[in-house]
């Protein structure tokens, strides 16, 4: 049933980024072609990567956004447990890549990531204390950051293009940024409505990291 | 780069200067590490850092709390590389000021 239910989250949430006819529409295309079908995907291990891969990078947004609405709603008790659990989902993806990749890539992969997580709290803080400085410089801070995630990825991976990882984490700074917005703004019809799309997107990033990742170790992933 | 350390031993090589790094003293950068994360190398030896991440990278000696001003190298990209010699014995920390999770050693003996 969980299984099921993320799904049609994703397809929504694909359905409203294609729908909005963005200039991210590129990304998503090169997306697509940078792993391309292949039969091996369909396989039971090739399909529980990509699964496990969905699942935890729709949970990062959905705790992202419990955490950054719990502090920009002054709810700290709430803000604390929503972090740690984010965090708890960082460490599981980071396993995750390690899994693949090994121990030492796993280590260089966390501090990476939570990196992001610690740019997404600049903003909230910036935005709830309206101050426009510190919110810029963390966006500033997120697309620089995009450009290191998308170098971490072709390292790991050379079917995985800079370029196209950068912009695909980018959007996922946008689609958050749309969320913590909306949070600030107190509309929360239009906070969980960009919370669905920004989770859907997730799908953008996990599916073709799983695709790239059984393409460079097909026989890993074989059956 | 601005070097701010004084006779402690550090000189640094011109990173065009060098050649392909050996086993022994070369280190790769990749995947955002230091590898081999510990070197160890006889006094007047000279350590080369290639980078393989499309992305810069920088060598600078002491932990980011505490730099310790002997060098600052920058690694502007893929394929770049920079180098250091070591004249003195010691163990001697590194880090990259842009990823500070990234930790090196080079044991001189
Ligand atoms: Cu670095």
């Amino acid at each position: 049933m969980t299984a099921s239910f993320k799904t049609l989250v994703g397809i929504a949430g694909i359905a409203a980024f294609v729908g909005a006819g963005c200039s991210q529409s590129m990304a998503s295309h090169d997306a697509m072609a940078m792993a391309s079908p292949s039969m091996s995907s369909s396989g039971t291990k090739a399909a529980a990567l990509r699964t496990t891969l969905n699942n935890l990078f729709a949970e990062h947004v959905w705790l992202a956004g419990a955490a950054t609405g719990a502090a920009l709603g002054g709810r700290d008790a709430d803000f604390k447990a929503a972090a740690a659990a984010l965090d708890q989902n960082s460490v599981a993806i980071a396993k995750a890549i390690g899994s693949v990749y090994g121990s030492d890539a796993e280590q260089a992969f966390l501090p990476l990531w939570r990196k992001h997580i610690g740019f997404a709290v600049d903003y909230t803080m910036g935005v709830a204390a309206n101050d426009r400085a510190k919110a810029d410089k963390a966006v500033n801070d997120l697309v620089g950051y995009s450009q290191d995630f998308g170098a971490f990825l072709q390292s790991a991976n050379p079917n995985l293009p800079k370029s196209v990882v950068a912009d695909l984490v980018k959007h996922h700074v946008v689609t958050l940024k749309t969320v913590i917005d909306a949070q600030a703004a107190k509309d929360s019809e239009k906070a969980y409505a960009a919370l669905r799309t920004a989770a859907g997107h997730m799908q953008m990033i996990a599916d073709p990291l799983a695709e790239a990742i059984v393409k460079q170790f097909p026989d890993k992933f074989a059956g | 780069m601005k070097l701010t350390g004084v006779a402690i031993g550090w000189a640094i090589a011109v990173a065009a200067a060098t050649t392909a790094a050996d086993a022994a003293t070369g280190i790769n950068v990749q995947l955002f590490q230091f590898r081999p994360g510990t070197i160890a190398v006889n006094a007047g030896t000279r350590v080369t850092w290639t980078n393989h991440d499309e992305i810069e990278h920088t060598v600078t000696a002491g932990v980011p709390a505490k730099p310790a001003g002997g060098f600052d190298l920058a690694l502007g990209g893929q394929g770049a590389t920079a180098s250091a010699d070591f004249p003195t014995p010691g163990t001697y920390t590194y880090f990259c000021r842009r990823h500070q999770h990234m930790r090196g050693e080079v044991k001189v003996n």
